[in-house]
């Protein structure tokens, strides 16, 4: 059964949820899959996707890929001039 | 298949009027289509038609090649046929689907003087025997005519075929439209069922009309530039996909007009390569037609005609119309592709909403929409959120895929634009601006408690890209402003709690002044505690709130029981610790409850050391850790005492910092060594360094040994005593 892409951007949303929670997560597709109760097809598709806009950062391929959240760029003093 | 279509009484029309035409003229009168095959029966009051239709196929063929030497004729004309003298009048007239010539033939006309000679001269010619009886029996019963006579009858016979055309159309047009709005009920009936692929529609339509050979959508994918998405009709192929832009070639020129265009006669017109060269071949006309929705256009559907044709006026009208009909079937079409592909992106973001309600920190809720903006736009690069800081002189920003010091200066940009020069302005809607670097960026505005407050910005690749993410990304927007005011109202809440909690405790204090003074100082614990990295800010802010309630009296509690529910939890749990003093037993209390209980003894003791090696209930890691803290607080205040004269502020985090800087530089520990030492200094276990640093306990021991080496001590306390030393030195 393929998943919808509304289910995929659903699980997307949580994935990205998950990592800002958790900043110091590395986790593979297999890991997070334990953590979430999701299948782990669906979520390769979905960390791929993430570290492809440069949400998360990916070390390695394949099945032992690892995932991280990368922390976007933040300045909270900025002057205004 | 015309034929076939009309109506009987039609034919029986065309039939009384060919009668009465044939009486009127004593003349034998037959209407045949272009292949010589009669449209209705002939005339029976004069038997020649009538007998040539019975008679044998030869003599049927040899007389319809004399009608089409003919062939040609625009006007009704006299014409000799079999033999001179022996005269027919032919009119031609436009067959319904102008598509053809078909024919009124009537006959015999014999000029007066001629029967005898022409009686003859049948009697003698070498005709087959079926056509010389014909013949003969024709010349006999006609009557002579003289030229003028004949001409009148020229006339009259040019009138029938004038009416007979005029109803043969009117009745093709009827049925033709009939049968098409039959079709077209068909199609929407199947549409209504299930949604019919353009594709389909195409080859629907092409089956329709008579002048539609191939046909085509195509779809505007970027500002001035087109694809063909779907095409039909044969050779037509190699035009999927196919790209062009505005003003090129005739499609492109289309594209540039809000109303139908046509050419015809344009097979050597060079804007048709683009078309012919990809297969459609030679080809004569072209009609366009704009598909679109309110202001915007989506496409341009097109239909290529191979030859010409003759299209009645009206016909065609009714194919445009159906034309009209299949782009606002596309139209709706892609509006509903456009539709489902937010809705897509809306469902889960009704989702995300819970995880936002649940992060109530600005900045959370910042990384949130700049994570969920890049998911929810189809092809994103870039992010941006700038919102105003609390006293509105500065501004945060969190970006992703954007240059730092473009995201600074687009954050002042933003400050200038938005928060500056119409922070009022209450609007809900977008903007799509562009960059100086030639970026597209759509902004939508962050507004909450009257004011707005910040902008959230997605880069986009076109202005299409930014017409089917507007509206999920205005939901986000909305929602993330609705979140933010939430953040916000809790804060200013929050903040006059405080202010009346600080006035309650002040008031307290002066009928407390011993209990104040220890009240003081642990609130002064706290705040140093949490500096010295002992606790979080957090934990700190909250157990100084629960010190200040501490002094409160029932009453004044109750009254603050709604704004401190989770200071006044860890009171009665503080409390219930106290009750256990002495007791033996395993007990179990919030790490909370466990600070403040400790923060209090301290504060408490005449002594600035405590005696007791530990507090029921209290971890014994942590009471040590504080009690280190409290060790080291001392040495330092008692150093400045003596060095200053005066009490200045003490820091130990700083003491610390300066501390492990002095011992890296005069022992010379590598970069990791200085990591683990600073862990070691604040307490960690060798078990909680690996996990810090991503190592080994293994390789943390190695560490260690090594730092011990350098620094000639033999544990870590020796370590840890010496880098104090060394800061407050």
């Amino acid at each position: 059964m393929t998943i919808s892409d509304q289910e995929l951007l659903k699980l997307q949303m949580e994935c990205t949820v998950f990592f800002e929670n958790n900043p110091y997560a590395y986790e593979t597709a297999k890991g997070l899959s334990k953590k979430l109760g999701r299948g782990v097809e669906p979520l390769q598709i979905v960390l791929n996707r993430l570290a492809a806009i440069s949400i998360l950062e990916k070390r390695g391929e394949g099945n032992m890929a690892i995932y991280s959240y990368k922390t976007p760029y933040t300045q909270s003093e900025v002057e205004i001039h | 298949m015309i034929e076939k279509s009309w109506a009987m009484d039609v034919k029986k029309t065309v039939e009384e009027i060919q009668h009465t035409y044939a009486e009127f003229t004593n003349l034998s009168i037959l209407i045949v289509d272009s292949e010589g095959r009669p449209l209705v029966k002939p005339s029976a009051y004069h038997p020649f038609f009538k007998k040539l239709v019975e008679a044998d196929g030869d003599t049927r063929e040899r007389f319809w090649q004399e009608v089409r030497h003919y062939a040609g004729l625009t006007r009704p004309a006299l014409c000799d046929l079999w033999l001179p003298g022996v005269k027919f009048i032919i009119a031609p007239f436009q067959s319904p689907a102008r598509d053809a010539v078909y024919y009124v033939l009537a006959g015999v006309l014999i000029q007066s003087g001629t029967k005898d000679l022409l009686e003859e001269e049948v009697a003698g010619s070498g005709l087959y025997d079926e056509g010389r009886k014909l013949l003969y029996d024709l010349v006999l019963e006609a009557e002579e005519l003289s030229d003028e006579e004949a001409e009148v009858w020229r006339e009259k016979i040019g009138k029938l075929a004038e009416t007979a055309e005029r109803i043969l159309r009117s009745a093709y047009r009827e049925t033709y439209v009939r049968d098409r709005i039959a079709d077209l009920r068909g199609i929407l009936s199947t549409a209504r069922k299930e949604r019919i692929s353009v594709g389909d529609t195409f080859e629907q339509f092409m089956a329709l009309s008579s002048a539609a050979d191939v046909m085509g959508y195509a779809q505007k994918i970027a500002p001035g530039e087109y694809r063909i998405a779907q095409v039909a009709g044969e050779g037509a192929s190699g035009l999927q996909d196919a790209e062009f832009r505005e003003g090129e070639g005739f499609l492109g020129q289309a594209a540039l007009s809000d109303n139908p265009m046509q050419w015809t006669d344009i097979q050597r017109d060079p804007r048709a390569f683009f078309l012919k060269q990809r297969g459609v071949g030679e080809f004569y006309g072209l009609r366009c037609f704009p598909v679109r929705v309110g202001g915007e256009q989506l496409g341009i559907l097109f239909i290529v005609s191979k030859k010409k044709v003759q299209t009645d006026a009206l016909l065609r009208e009714f194919e445009d119309t159906l034309i009209v009909l299949v782009g606002e079937y596309i139209a709706s079409g892609t509006i509903e592709a456009r539709m489902e592909r937010q809705i897509q992106r809306l469902r889960p973001l009704m989702e995300v909403t819970r995880f936002m309600i649940s992060a109530q920190n600005t900045q959370r809720i910042m990384f949130m929409l700049v994570d969920m903006s890049l998911s929810l736009v189809w092809n994103p690069s870039s992010a941006i959120i700038v919102h105003e800081s609390s006293n509105g002189q500065k501004v945060q920003i969190v970006s992703r895929g954007i240059a730092n010091d473009f995201a600074e200066q687009y954050a002042r940009d933003v400050a200038k634009r938005v928060l500056r020069e119409s922070p009022n302005s209450h609007s809900v809607g977008f903007e799509l601006s562009q960059t100086e670097e030639g970026q597209l960026m759509i902004e939508y505005p962050i507004v909450y408690a009257g004011k707005t407050r910040g902008v959230l910005a997605v880069s986009l690749g076109s202005e299409q890209e930014a017409e089917e993410c507007r509206e999920v990304l205005l939901a986000l927007a909305t929602m993330g402003s609705i979140i933010l005011q939430s953040v916000h109202d809790q804060q200013q809440l929050g903040l006059q709690n405080e202010r009346f909690l600080r006035l309650m405790y002040a008031s307290a204090k002066l009928g407390e002044d011993d209990q104040g003074k220890k009240k003081d100082l642990s609130l002064r614990l706290l705040d140093e505690y949490a500096r010295y990295g002992g606790i979080t800010t957090e934990e700190s802010v909250l157990l100084q709130r629960a010190t200040m309630l501490s002094l409160l009296n029932d009453t004044a509690k109750r009254e603050l029981s709604e704004a401190f529910a989770e200071e006044l939890a860890v009171l009665k749990e503080h409390q219930a610790m106290l009750d256990t003093e002495g007791q033996t037993g395993t007990f179990s209390f919030s790490r909370y409850t466990q600070i403040l209980r400790t923060v209090l003894y301290f504060a408490e003791l005449d002594e600035e050391t405590a005696s007791r090696l530990h507090l029921t209930g209290v971890s014994p890691e942590l009471f040590n850790h504080f009690r280190k803290f409290m060790a080291v607080r001392h040495t330092v205040q008692s150093e400045v005492v003596l060095s200053d004269g005066h009490t200045a502020a003490f820091n130990p985090a700083e003491a610390e910092e300066r501390g492990i800087d002095a011992i890296v530089k005069e022992f010379g520990l590598s970069k990791r060594e200085k990591e683990v030492l600073e862990l070691v200094v604040r307490a960690s276990s060798n078990k909680d360094i690996a996990a810090k640093l991503f190592i080994s306990e293994h390789t943390v021991k190695n560490h260690l040994t090594n730092i011990f080496n350098k620094m000639s001590v033999s544990d870590r306390a020796q370590a840890i005593a010496r880098v104090f030393n060394r800061g407050i030195g």
